[in-house]
């Protein structure tokens, strides 16, 4: 009676409150990634120049001063842009994977259970086979 | 209340309980590694016959193949099921520390509340307390050995249909099962019995469940919480590097106490929260925490970085990165004024420009002061970044030099908001450390139970004195170690503690009393009364006093004893305190001696306890420092100073004043013994009167106060007064006969005897003492009538070694005679 009840409790967690955990993992793993590749703040900084290095351009030194400062200023902000493209990039190739592998792992977990009394009595089987 | 049973079945931890109790956590761990290493093997026999030419193997192969191959799937099987089992319970795991599991749902009791009462389901808690592994675990953690505790519980009946005590907040946690176990007879007489107070048994109950919590929590690598602290790529992108003061700092995220795992023990959340909220204003949001030297101060700084690591504050700091910036750091490179003003402001700019940086500075004072050595005008400097609403400066300062330094100016003052670091409680101190010690447990392979980490805690606060309990508590933990593995110790218990702190400071600390210091202590009247004639009360206060304090039941918060001895010159209060310092203390040398007639001027506080403006040390404060442990003989004691009384007032009440630096000294191991002639006169008249000047001492310390000789307030404050009787012809004879028998031993070093007649004892007795000064005169009537006529002997050789000498008194006169 206590196996019984044993064993199905523990079937009972495995498709209820196990499925509501792998739900709350992948969302947790979701939000994780996107927030490990700052998808978001990257996005809000897009154009910023790459970590904040310009060169301040003082009034009447010039215009070649002025020029130098504009190409310098331009050239971090492209800096910053590609680096920030590649990142969310992979970022986002990731995250997409990872919430696309998420039906995968929902699947796995729905059946590893039988699957594995299935290979377990597969293995008693064939190790008491005689040839 | 309900039956255990039935309320165990009301929580869905329940099946995870059972099938614990099948298979439990070591079980499956020690499974789970048996099954991959068969499966390891396995898999290299199916594999390595491929590769093999001997028909033999490749024979043996093909009729073992299957059965391997069962192997394999039987194991795996097994394996993947264990990992399963792990994640049921770890996902059902009810936490305790912040009563929720995965599923952040409701339950009615914890994890381990669980577990205790699944132990109990078939008898009662007592039973299932004693049984289950964490019931075992925390009376190890008592110094419980698991025999005892099972010849305990084996004796104990079984309380039929026992109900569980449901607790309002409706989660049963282990410490009400502590606390309802408290209130059982044979157990409470069995914790007693050990000597285990209450708040130990719910302490030890709290850091074990915090050991196990720490552990799971560890394991829950998805939780939100946990994956917050895996860092980012990208958001440092967006703000400024900071190359210079990179060069002079460290980044505080990376402090070990805010990159751990572990669950947090801080003690410190209103002074974090009062920290965010300095950092939340919209300019000037700058901090300045102020507190006793020592780390404590860090620990509101962790406490932030923390909250930064889990997201766990505002938006607007949750990108910041809080760096400390060292000033010694700083201040070892730049030796001249150019080189300490262009650094300070690269570093300075840096941290503003980058946009994410907060910015410890961890001395704030010496800073200022150093810069403005150097010349720089450091306020200035510093106000313009102060000012900026991107800056966020967070200042660290001893409250002293905080006094001294910073406060006096107002307007840079503004720019702060001043939170104050008040020192940690016992308790607190305690659970801290308690945390730190589970890391130095493992590392080390050594045990400590509650108790003695209970009494490093105290001690740190009780026998050390200069710096803060918080750190000196970390500098004993950490010294212990070596000492144990040394001494032989596997578990360190209050015991333990004790001894060592005993061998560190030489106070004796109550641990283990030795034979011969129990000897010593239970004779102390007879010990004391060798040397000091005629003054019972004196001798029995002292006694009493030392032994309380031996016994470990004195009054922790004050000195061991102190007493005002009160009489006239020359009865033996000065002697007492010399006798008591060579009997218990070991040598006259530990008794520490203030003549405080000099300390009349104004100027006498500052000499005693220390000059803030000239930095002097005070006399008193440096005695303490160099012999926490000794008498302190205070002569004169009425002719001080009032401020110096009014100390005193305090020293006698708490056990601990602080010196012009502002830094607490314990007189807690200390004795103090005050003199006073106030009121001879008195005494005397009431002897002439034939009255006991001791049956009226309530009449003669009115007589001081009404003279306003010491105040009545400060007279209640010692523990005892004993009046001091004139000297009895009887008590001078005995003195005399003590001080010859101590020229006599003097002689017997060169081989001389001197044979101490009763004619010479009245002789000196009579001639040496006098009605003013008591006995005092007497030693300095030796010296100019035997030891003189000794000495004449010596220098003509007319005496030497092997002789026996006596002396005859003949019309009051003293005469030598030798004989061989």
């Amino acid at each position: 009676m206590k196996f019984l009840r044993i064993f199905l409790g523990y079937v009972k967690w495995h498709y209820t409150r196990a499925v509501i955990s792998l739900f709350i993992t992948w969302k947790n793993l979701a939000r994780f990634l996107f927030e490990y590749f700052s998808i978001k703040s990257l996005l809000l900084n897009f154009f910023s120049p790459w970590k904040r290095k310009i060169d301040a351009y003082k009034k009447g030194s010039g215009l070649d001063k002025l020029f130098e400062s504009i190409i310098i200023n331009v050239i971090m902000r492209i800096v910053g842009m590609i680096v920030r493209s590649i990142v969310i990039l992979i970022g986002f190739v990731v995250w997409a994977t990872f919430i696309l592998i998420f039906p995968i792992a929902l699947i796995v977990w729905l059946v590893i259970f039988p699957t594995l009394l299935f290979i377990a009595l597969y293995g008693i089987t064939i190790f008491f086979s005689i040839k | 209340m309900t039956n255990i049973k039935i309320f165990l079945k009301q929580s869905s931890i329940y099946n995870v309980l059972s099938t614990e109790s099948l298979i439990s956590e070591k079980s499956r761990n020690r499974i789970e590694k048996i099954t991959s290493w068969i499966i390891i093997a396995v898999l290299i026999c199916l594999i390595y016959p491929l590769f093999s030419k001997s028909n033999y193997i490749i024979k043996i192969s093909d009729i073992l193949y299957p059965r391997l191959l069962g192997i394999v799937f039987i194991n795996i099987s097994i394996f993947i099921f264990m990992r399963l089992l792990e994640l049921y319970y770890s996902t059902m795991f009810y936490f305790e520390h912040i009563a929720q599991n995965k599923y952040k749902k409701q339950e009615n009791y914890t994890f381990s509340a669980g577990r205790i009462l699944y132990a109990g389901r078939n008898s009662d808690i007592l039973h299932g307390f004693f049984l289950s592994e964490i019931g075992q675990l925390i009376l190890k953690r008592l110094g419980i050995e698991k025999k005892e505790a099972l010849d305990f519980i084996r004796n104990q009946e079984i309380i039929k249909n026992e109900e569980v005590p449901i607790p309002k907040e409706d989660i049963l946690k282990v410490s009400d099962i502590v606390n309802y176990l408290s209130f059982n007879k044979n157990f409470a007489n069995f914790t007693k019995s050990k000597g285990i107070s209450e708040k130990n048994l719910i302490g030890a109950s709290e850091w074990v469940i915090y050991q196990i919590e720490s552990e799971e929590y560890k394991k829950q690598w998805s939780r939100q919480e946990a994956l917050k602290r895996r860092g980012n790529i990208g958001k440092g992108w967006s703000f400024g590097e900071t190359y210079v003061l990179d060069k002079y700092s460290r980044d505080i995220l990376n402090d070990e106490e805010v990159s751990s795992e572990a669950i947090s023990l801080s003690a410190r959340d209103e002074e974090t929260f009062q920290l965010e909220n300095a950092l939340l204003k919209s300019s000037s949001s700058n901090a300045l925490i102020i507190g006793e030297p020592g780390e404590q101060k860090m620990h509101i700084i962790w406490s932030l970085a923390r909250n930064i690591r889990d997201q766990n504050t505002s938006f607007l700091i949750e990108q910041k990165r809080p760096v400390l910036f060292l000033v010694s750091a700083l201040l070892s490179v730049c030796k001249d004024k150019n080189t300490l003003e262009n650094e300070l402001i690269k570093c300075l700019s840096e941290a503003h420009d980058s946009g994410n940086v907060i910015l410890v500075i961890d001395n704030l004072p010496e800073l200022i002061s150093m810069s403005l050595q150097y010349g720089v005008d450091i306020y200035n400097l510093l106000d313009a970044f102060l000012k900026s609403p991107e800056m966020h400066v967070i200042g660290l300062s001893d409250t002293n030099e905080y006094h001294e330094k910073i406060e006096p100016n107002r307007s840079f003052m503004s720019n702060f908001e001043i939170i104050n670091a008040l020192p940690l409680s016992t308790e607190e101190i305690t659970k801290i450390i308690s945390g730190a010690c589970l890391k130095i447990e493992k590392i080390f392979r050594i045990f400590f139970t509650y108790q003695a980490i209970r009494e490093i805690a105290e001690s740190a606060e009780y026998y050390f004195s200069g710096g803060v309990s918080y750190d000196r508590s970390i500098n004993i933990l950490k010294e212990i170690i070596p000492w144990a593995k040394g001494s032989g110790y596997k578990i360190i218990g209050k015991d333990e503690v004790l001894e060592y702190i005993e061998q560190k400071t030489n106070i004796p600390t109550g641990g283990k009393i030795s034979e011969i210091e129990k000897e010593k202590l239970l004779n102390l009247e007879s010990l004391l009364g060798q040397r000091v004639i005629g003054q019972f009360d004196a001798i029995a206060g002292i006694s009493n006093s030392i032994r309380r304090a031996r016994s470990g039941i004195r009054n922790e918060r004050k000195p061991i004893g102190s007493f005002l001895f009160l009489g006239p010159t020359g009865v033996g209060k000065t002697e007492t305190a010399k006798a008591l310092a060579e009997v218990f203390f070991e040598s006259e040398k530990n008794m520490m001696r203030l003549d405080m007639s000099e300390y009349q001027t104004d100027d006498s506080l500052e000499k005693l306890i220390g000059s803030f403006k000239t930095d002097k040390p005070g006399i008193f404060t440096s005695m303490l420092r160099d012999k926490p442990f000794g008498v302190v003989l205070l002569d004169e004691f009425e002719k001080t100073h009032k401020d110096v009384l009014n100390l005193f007032l305090q020293i006698l009440d708490e056990g601990v004043f602080s010196d012009s630096e502002g830094e607490k000294i314990s007189t807690r191991n200390i004795i103090f013994i005050a003199t006073s002639n106030a009121g001879a006169d008195k005494i005397y008249d009431m002897q002439a009167k034939g009255k006991n000047p001791k049956d009226a001492q309530e009449e003669i310390i009115a007589d001081i106060i009404s003279r306003g000789l010491l105040k009545p307030e400060l007279i209640n404050r010692f523990d005892g007064t004993i009046i001091f009787s004139p000297l009895s012809k009887e008590d001078l004879k005995k003195i005399a006969e003590i001080m010859l028998k101590r020229v006599n031993s003097r002689l017997l070093e060169k081989g001389i005897t001197m044979k101490i007649t009763q004619d010479v004892i009245d002789f000196v007795a009579t001639n040496g003492a006098n009605k003013t000064f008591g006995a005092r005169p007497m030693n300095r009537f030796i010296q100019d009538t035997i030891e003189k006529e000794i000495a004449e002997l010596i220098i003509k050789k007319e005496i030497s070694a092997g002789n026996v000498l006596s002396f005859e008194i003949i019309e009051n006169e003293i005469k030598p005679v030798v004989s061989k």
